[in-house]
């Protein structure tokens, strides 16, 4: 492995809890639910609530010709990246825009632009689509975009990996570092999922909560899809060193692993190995660990499996570690989630703060880690990790540390 | 007609799993069918388009409420009264 060490110099988000990051930080340490009535035209739909952008600006700024060919997947992935590389301070005027990329991670693609089309085609009987579905529609657009709107010319694709796409994104972006390919990258994640045609799906799959998003509470029922992006600058620690950055934490370790099981049904071995390999790419042991933002998606399955995997790798240290799952609060954005749970791990490091898991009403004896109930706590933390383990058997871990 | 429920869930059942429907009972256990909550889910929504009846289970409480065939056919006449 390089020692090319990366860090972190800016983090962008819009999601349920607000239009940027220190929103959704803030809403998140409030203990704040994103979770509220849907308001897309729900034909059929049963599912009546989603965590949904109430945020958006009323004017984004990006230029009309770019506008036309975007689904709002790749408007909101914009939006976060712009708002993470003004953070970050870092500028295609002083920096080489060739040696600055960007990988944003989608569970789906552009789904609005999709649905247009159908409608268009079997609903309203046109003979042809917009003109611009095909670049709307694919999975690389987000990433696309935000090259286009910031001006980056160093490696540009998207990653896709379900519910870990955020976190394979981070992953992907500190190799490019690492390997010498790029001094920055903006990396993160971006979803539509409050669209009519994948809410109709995921209801088939019945894992969908009736009221409310409870992880690790006893009496949880599944999971509330949100709509939401997060983009963070991911950065070699001497470039942001030589430009006199401020440094938000450093990328501490990354771990990937996959089940080769079930294509839903999680196992515990996959997500134990990849929180292993995580600490191990860090160097970390595992009583350093502080917080770890659980993927935590309020399903019987996974929380169950969750805690038994945390319980295997950190073994007598489970107990000493605070464990929360900020999805309560924000959703689950598919593969925008673990992009904004870093904003959790960034704020835990930087701040002494472990966001909440809220809605949590009654003990589960197969969820019995310190899943810090309802209410933010204080807690110096030197390490963070983010878990994402996804359908498909894909698990992606990302640690970060102090500075 | 009661019969005629529990013939056709049986069918339902074989058909997502290739089991002989000689070999199903009322008592068998829907684990030993090799049936997991994904499948169950399958066969739940099947059975709710042939009697156009709406069953209110996510995955996993079905998973823990229906534990044999006789589960099923029980859950699905219920339903049907209820909707006559």
């Amino acid at each position: 492995m390089s020692d090319r060490r990366v860090v972190i110099t800016g983090i962008g988000g819009i999601c349920a809890l607000g239009g940027n990051a220190a929103d959704i930080w803030a809403g998140m340490k409030q203990g704040q639910d994103g979770c509220r009535p849907l308001t897309i035209v729900k034909r059929d739909l049963k599912t009546d609530i989603g965590f949904s952008i109430t945020d958006y600006p009323e004017d984004d700024g990006i230029e009309k010709r770019q506008g036309m060919a975007m689904s709002w997947i790749s408007r909101i992935a914009v939006i976060a990246a712009r708002e993470a590389m003004a953070q970050s301070g870092l500028s295609i005027e002083t920096a080489d825009p060739s040696r600055i990329g960007s990988i944003v991670g989608v569970g789906t693609f552009g789904t609005d632009a999709l649905e247009d089309a159908y409608t268009d085609i079997f609903i309203e009987g046109k003979k042809r689509t917009q003109l611009f579905t095909v670049p709307k529609v694919m999975p690389s657009g987000p990433a696309g975009h935000v090259s286009i709107t910031l001006g980056l010319k160093g490696p540009v694709y998207g990653v896709s990996s379900a519910c870990a796409s955020g976190n394979h994104a981070f992953a992907s972006a500190v190799d490019q570092i690492r390997l010498g390919r790029a001094d920055a990258m903006l990396a993160g994640g971006a979803e539509l999922a409050l669209i009519y045609g994948p809410l109709k799906a995921w209801e088939s799959l019945r894992v969908l909560a009736r009221n409310t998003c409870r992880p690790f509470s006893a009496d949880r029922d599944g999971l509330v899809l949100g709509d939401g992006a997060a983009i963070a600058v991911l950065e070699s620690y001497d470039h942001a060193k030589a430009r006199g950055a401020e440094i938000l934490a450093e990328v501490a370790g990354i771990g990937m692993s996959a089940d080769a099981s079930d294509i839903v049904n999680p196992t515990v071995e996959g997500p134990a190995a990849a929180m292993r390999a995580c600490l191990a790419d860090g160097g970390l042991s595992a009583d350093e660990v502080g917080y770890i933002n659980a993927h935590g998606t309020a399903t019987q399955a996974n929380d169950q499996i969750e805690t038994r995997a945390i319980r295997d790798v950190f073994g007598a240290d489970a107990d000493a570690v605070s464990v929360s799952s900020t999805k309560s609060m924000h959703g689950h954005c598919l593969g925008a989630s673990s992009a904004i749970e870093l904003i959790a791990c960034v704020g835990a490091v930087r701040e002494g703060i472990i966001a909440p898991t809220i809605n949590y009403t009654t003990p589960d004896p197969l969820c019995d880690l310190d899943i810090t109930p309802n209410e933010a706590r204080d807690r110096k933390v030197d390490v963070a990790i983010s878990n994402a383990f996804a359908f498909g058997g894909t698990n992606a871990v990302v640690a970060v540390k102090r500075v | 007609m009661a019969d005629d429920i529990e013939a056709s869930t049986i069918a339902l059942i074989t058909a997502q799993t290739e089991i002989d429907p000689a070999t199903i009972n009322d008592q068998t256990e829907l684990a030993d069918l090799q049936i997991d909550s994904l499948v169950l889910t399958e066969i739940v929504m099947e059975i709710e388009d042939k009697y156009d009846i709406e069953i209110d289970l996510n995955a996993a409480e079905a998973w823990d409420s229906l534990k044999t065939v006789g589960d099923m056919t029980a859950m699905v006449k219920k339903l049907i009264a209820a909707r006559a």
